[in-house]
């Protein structure tokens, strides 16, 4: 096994977004109905567990990357995807089940919290 | 400045280029979208795309299934609430109605005003509900962004001072309708840069969501 590292992390998150990832997040108004529907968020009841709050690295690289908008803020310097790393390295972001259909997506968020540099 | 003309202002630059920034916003977002297209699938195919990405952008108006209904009950039925409420007093107050009339060249019957006056209240007090689950509800709070409350308060104005300066409240009615215009301006500007887009990508994002499922033979 090779090292993990925050390039290569990013790089998979990259390939995995196209039109309906970028739709979807688009459409995102933060209702908290996927978090309902999580057996992890059910069980435990942590909001941390919450299927988009995972997905929020891979948001942001989205934002900053394929947006006009967040092509601005990255230019501004108000693009805030390593500090995430740091807010989020103590997450629920490891805990995904394959058995879910969102598991290829959320898995690989999930890898890059845990290789990006505090 | 008076209050005549401020309000001639406001319906008359003002609106116009928040209007064009709109369309301009929301053009740029959709191509944004639109452009990236699909990553190439190499699944062999268990069925068409395009007919279940079509049946689900129809089906998905309707309410979620019964587990769906009983976990999130608070958010659907305020949600339904309110985007009724908004829907009818967006598209069905007669003075609406004119503005678009005036516009695009068509023009629909609306309701009586006091019907969309209630809608008012329904989509207020709806939206009043939402944000008290948003910042007492736990996991909502949690969630929540400073976009989600900029969202609220710029689709809660127009409501808010609509429905004032429909009653006559608060300020005389030339300044409370100028208000009224400019927090529609102010909710158009915002609008292409925030979650408000949803109401127009929910389309594509249902679309995708019914073809991908329905590419892979899923029973919806």
């Amino acid at each position: 096994m090779t090292q993990p590292s925050l390039e290569k992390g990013v790089n998979i998150l990259r390939e995995q977004i196209d039109g309906p990832v970028a739709a979807f997040f688009s459409s995102c108004i933060h209702c908290g109905m996927c978090a309902e529907a999580c057996l992890f968020y059910t069980e435990t009841g942590e909001p941390k567990y919450t299927p988009i709050h995972k997905l929020e690295p891979m948001r942001r690289l989205w934002e900053r990357e394929f947006t006009f908008a967040g092509r601005i803020k990255k230019w501004l310097g108000l693009d805030w995807l390593r500090r995430l790393a740091t807010k989020n390295s103590n997450s629920g972001s490891l805990s995904f089940t394959t058995a879910a259909p969102c598991a290829g997506v959320a898995a690989w968020s999930a890898r890059l919290v845990t290789t990006l540099p505090t | 400045m008076s209050g005549a003309e401020f309000l001639l202002w406001m319906r008359g630059p003002g609106i116009s280029f928040a209007a064009l920034f709109f369309i301009a916003g929301v053009v740029l977002r959709l191509i944004e979208i639109l452009m990236l297209g699909r990553t190439k699938n190499l699944a062999e195919l268990r069925g068409s795309g395009s007919t279940a990405g079509m049946r689900t952008i129809a089906t998905r108006f309707l309410p979620a299934d019964a587990n769906t209904f009983r976990r999130s009950t608070p958010t659907i039925v305020l949600g339904y609430l309110f985007h009724i409420g908004l829907f009818v007093v967006i598209f069905l107050l007669t003075p609406h109605i004119k503005l678009f009339q005036s516009v695009f060249h068509i023009g629909w019957p609306g309701l009586p005003t006091p019907v969309v006056d209630f809608f008012t209240v329904v989509a207020l007090v709806s939206m009043l509900g939402l944000l008290w689950r948003r910042v007492s509800n736990r996991l909502l709070r949690f969630l929540s962004t400073g976009e989600d409350y900029l969202s609220w308060a710029v689709t809660f104005m127009p409501l808010l001072t609509g429905y004032l300066s429909y009653h006559h409240l608060l300020l005389p009615y030339s300044w409370m309708l100028g208000i009224h215009i400019l927090s529609v301006a102010l909710l158009l500007v915002i609008f292409p840069f925030t979650k408000l887009m949803h109401s127009f990508t929910l389309f594509i994002a249902r679309y995708y969501n019914g073809a991908i499922a329905g590419e892979k033979g899923v029973q919806q």
